[in-house]
């Protein structure tokens, strides 16, 4: 593996711009939009729920660390890219205190559309040059799962917008029919590329076409919520929006706001070498179609180089695999009312 | 040991000139969200970000034995002199025991690189790439950076005009990694139909972009010798009135002749590589040797500028 | 630039007045190249008399470089340099001064096929990367509403062809049956025209590079019928006449006429190329015949007969 680093990755590349990490990114929980309008008890009791899970967490990341405490850091995601929600002035004080009053404290707290909505290049807030959305970064980099047989000849079919993790059912892909040939009748199954005797083939939709310009699906914009968490997205090498302190006065509009407010001033960084989602277990289709895309979306090479070394300076093993940094605690979060969009 | 296969294709820019520095990037572009590296000295130079294919694919030794290879090409693309395109792909083949493929995850936390699962002949993959002719390539490396060329040379910024017609050369190259290799060897070979193979042995690898502007270097100034070549040949010296021939030049005056700079850009290991084709096959000399044709016919249908039939051709 | 060769009936000498043509091309020091994209029946290797590839190539031919689903991963399409492979003898010494002669060969067991994205992908990389090489690429197409028809009009409408001059030469036979047909072809339902503008052409541009070639023209004037009695030679004229007046109705009078033809014993009856030595030396073909070649390959490359409809 070292070898290897070496071999395509000059050491010291200066081209990729550092974020700091901390050792575990800890997110308490996921809400539907609807629930974002229950009251203060709603969200105490929901907090209660996953602090005894955070505590196993903590306890857990305390035995594996070998430098001194952990450094942890805690969020959340707030949906207001398919629904309106509350506005923060509402909102954020309401989390902040129920979780409060549940014995947890929350670090940050993340704006959904900010996924969607292009990031200033600069952390510098004076500097206009659009960059570009994490959803946009991680589309980007998304590096189709090939099916056997795919060669630098014939790249993986693509079908706009979707992504899949094997090879779809049917002769979906577009291949010539030849003239005065036999068409080869019949149903043909979709197949899973990496399956394990039988396929759980998946295929995902990353984004549509609207009347007001590209919809990403909350998969999407879930697997740019990850990557963000795990602190490998870059934008021309450029680190993507560093989190900002909570304004004084909290705006009435959430798209007035940066993507990552920091609400706990000594929070440790919100990025980690490792992240872990504690949720009901209901929303475990979206996290594997989180998954099916985070399969398939290859990190810059020279950040992954910089996180690994740093983590051998701090005497940690971090998986190769992006993927592997992902954790999840599907547990009871107490009642989930919305059935929002998926 | 330690094979890495690559190809590198070359091209003129399909641009009446060369083009400004901001173009480039905007043609080079091929990764959102990924910068163009770009040089002015000693010659214009921009690299794209690099891109990269998934393969799962058939590799065959020379013998015919097969193996099953996945994992991904690396490719990029750069310009030099805003005139001359160049892609390059590159894969670094690496067996593996056990017959399965694993999830894509593992193949995308070492990008370049593709396994091969088994038992692997590697001087004799090595060979197969390297003796293929233009209609075939291992792994289809040569369609995934021809298809890069394509993507590169349909961008809007360019203006679609060709300074001249050559055809694309193609340099494939195999560098084998061997600990027990003692000073690097190198031999350079030029095939019919604008294919080059270039063979490196060493005992251990550099950084790949070492590799890769080395080999991109040699493809440039074969590509340039091989055009120069080309326009020589089409101009009808002695068949054709010398002020006729010279109106043939043009293109070589206006858009090689400026471009040759062998090594120019190359870390230590890449100019003694050059220093050793120096002597064989000799690019140099026979550029030296061309330029000095073309100079020759230029100082001669100057000579006769002043007889009116042939000043008539000249500035017409 | 591109020249795409199509005809809506077999039979009229489209393959091998198209190599001809090229041959004039190169003779006159173009750098050119044929493409047989008559997948059904590619027939230019036996005009060129390449002998192991009269009807197409065993492997990796145009056919299979377009629609190889195959893992076999291909690079470029095979070619054949003319110059040198060509069994006739007059053709194997190359010139001094002539340009290159390069056939893109069909595949024997070749068919014609249906729509497919990565076939016009290929198509679109293959036009783009030969274009840089060849001063004039002419593409023969099937007869009729084919495919290969329908697939060029894609290509040519990427955008990645835009800076590239496309021309197209229609074939037909001088008689009551082909002028209406070639007309079909091109303004008629499904015609060139139609499929060109669904792929993205405009419809003016694309009809003002559409050019007619009449081929086994029967000229009354000529000396070759100075044998005819008075009778069969007014005859021939009200004929030529009324054969004028139906090429106007269908679009495909003098204006839209880019060359013509005029009728070879020696194309009759055996598709080859007629070099000079065919002329002169052998005197079996009519000087006319050549002079015809040579004219069309000429205007082809002269942009103000490409001007207007």
């Amino acid at each position: 593996m070292k070898a290897h680093a070496e071999f395509f990755e000059s050491a010291a590349d200066a081209r990729v711009e550092s974020v700091p990490l901390a050792n575990l990114s800890v997110e308490l929980g996921h809400f539907y939009a609807e629930d974002l309008r229950e009251d203060e008890d709603f969200f105490v009791d929901h907090f209660r729920r996953i602090g005894i899970w955070y505590a196993a967490a903590r306890s857990a990341y305390h035995g594996v660390t070998p430098k001194g405490r952990p450094r942890i850091s805690t969020c959340l995601l707030v949906d207001d890219y398919f629904d309106t929600v509350e506005p923060p002035a509402v909102l954020v004080p309401k989390l902040l205190t129920a979780a409060h009053k549940a014995g947890l404290e929350i670090d940050y707290v993340v704006r959904e559309s900010g996924c969607a909505d292009p990031v200033p290049a600069h952390s510098d807030p004076e500097s206009t040059e659009a960059g570009l959305s994490p959803a946009a970064l991680v589309e980007a980099r998304l590096l189709d799962d090939p099916p056997p047989g795919t060669t630098g000849a014939r790249p993986p079919a693509r079908e706009t917008g979707w992504l899949c993790n094997g090879q779809r059912s049917g002769g979906s892909n577009g291949t010539g029919q030849e003239a005065m040939k036999r068409a080869t009748a019949g149903w043909s199954p979709p197949a899973e590329n990496a399956a394990v005797n039988h396929s759980i083939f998946a295929d995902i939709e990353l984004w549509r076409e609207g009347p007001d310009g590209r919809l990403w699906s909350c998969a999407m914009l879930a697997t740019a919520w990850q990557l963000l968490r795990l602190g490998v997205l870059r934008d021309k090498g450029r680190r993507v929006a560093s989190p900002q302190p909570i304004p004084a006065d909290l705006p009435d509009n959430w798209r007035a706001l940066p993507l990552i407010l920091r609400v706990n001033e000594r929070a440790a960084p919100f990025s980690a070498y490792r992240a872990m989602t504690i949720c009901s277990p209901k929303f475990q289709p979206i996290e594997n179609a989180v998954r099916t895309i985070m399969q398939q979306v290859a990190v810059d090479p020279a950040v992954l180089t910089q996180i690994t070394e740093r983590a051998e300076g701090e005497q940690l093993t971090l998986p190769s695999k992006v993927i592997d940094r992902l954790e999840y605690l599907f547990v009871d979060t107490g009642p989930v009312r919305g059935a929002g969009p998926g | 040991m330690v094979l890495v296969l690559g190809e590198v294709q070359t091209t003129a820019l399909r641009h009446s000139g060369g083009i400004p520095q901001g173009f480039a990037e905007a043609a080079l572009a091929l990764t959102a969200g990924e910068r163009v590296r770009v040089s002015e000295r000693p010659i214009s130079y921009a690299v794209s970000p690099r891109t990269y294919t998934g393969v799962d694919c058939t590799i065959e030794a020379r013998s015919g034995a097969k193996v099953r290879g996945v994992g991904t090409l690396m490719g990029r693309a750069s310009l030099t002199g805003g005139r001359v395109l160049q892609c390059s792909v590159v894969a670094r083949l690496e067996p593996v025991p056990g017959g399965h493929r694993r999830a894509w995850s593992h193949y995308l936390a070492r990008l370049g690189v593709v396994e091969t699962l088994g038992r692997t002949d590697i001087p004799g993959t090595a060979a197969a790439h390297l003796s293929a002719d233009r209609s075939v390539s291992t792994m289809g490396m040569g369609a995934f950076c021809g298809g890069l060329v394509g993507r590169i040379q349909k961008s809007p910024v360019l203006d679609q005009q060709l300074p001249l017609r050559v055809r694309r050369t193609v340099l494939r190259w195999a560098a084998v990694v061997n600990e027990d290799a003692e000073d690097p060897k190198v031999l350079f070979t030029v095939r019919e139909d604008g294919l080059r193979e270039i063979k490196l042995e060493l005992a251990a690898p550099g950084a790949i972009d070492g590799l890769l502007d080395l080999f991109e270097d040699l493809a440039l100034h074969d590509w340039l010798l091989t055009a120069l070549l080309s326009v020589i040949e089409q101009s009808r010296i002695g068949v054709e009135q010398p002020a006729q021939s010279v109106v043939r030049l043009r293109p070589a005056v206006d858009h090689l002749l400026h471009l040759w700079m062998p090594a120019a850009r190359l870390d230590e290991f890449g100019q003694s590589a050059w220093k050793a084709l120096e002597s064989r096959p000799g690019l140099t000399r026979q550029w030296d040797a061309s330029v000095k044709r073309i100079r020759d016919q230029m100082a001669m249908a100057a000579a006769l500028v002043d007889r009116q039939p042939e000043r008539a051709q000249l500035f017409r | 630039m591109l020249v795409f060769a199509a005809s809506d009936k077999g039979g009229t000498g489209r393959s091998v007045t198209s190599c001809n043509v090229v041959y004039r091309s190169a003779l006159a020091g173009s750098n050119v190249c044929y493409l047989d994209f008559d997948f059904g029946s590619p027939t230019a290797g036996s005009i060129f008399q390449i002998t192991d590839a009269a009807r197409g190539v065993r492997k990796g031919g145009l056919h299979s470089y377009l629609l190889d689903t195959n893992v076999a991963p291909t690079g470029e399409a095979k070619r054949i340099d003319v110059w040198s492979r060509s069994a006739r003898a007059s053709l194997r010494q190359r010139p001094p001064g002539s340009g290159k002669l390069m056939l893109f060969p069909g595949d024997e067991d070749g068919g014609e096929f249906g729509p497919d994205k990565e076939a016009l992908r290929r198509c679109v990389h293959l036009f783009q990367a030969l274009d840089e090489e060849f001063d004039m690429c002419l593409i023969d197409l099937s007869a009729g509403r084919s495919y290969a028809t329908q697939l060029v009009l894609e290509a040519t409408a990427d955008p990645a062809l835009r800076g590239v001059t496309a021309r197209w030469l229609v074939f037909h036979r001088w008689t009551r049956q082909h002028i209406p047909a070639a007309g079909g072809l091109v303004y008629g339902p499904n015609g060139i025209l139609e499929v060109g503008v669904d792929a993205g052409h405009d419809r003016e541009r694309l009809r003002a590079a559409i050019k007619f070639v009449r081929t086994a023209v029967v000229d009354p004037d000529s000396v070759e019928l100075s044998g005819l009695r008075p009778a069969q030679v007014a005859w021939l004229r009200d004929c030529d006449e009324d054969l004028r007046n139906l090429a106007a109705t269908w679009q495909v009078g003098r204006s839209a006429v880019i060359g013509t033809v005029p009728l070879d014993p020696v194309l009759q009856w055996r598709e080859q190329l007629i070099s000079d030595d065919d002329v002169v030396a052998r005197d079996i073909a009519n000087s006319s015949t050549v002079e015809a070649f040579g004219e069309l390959s000429r205007r082809l490359a002269v942009d103000d007969d490409w001007i207007g409809a």
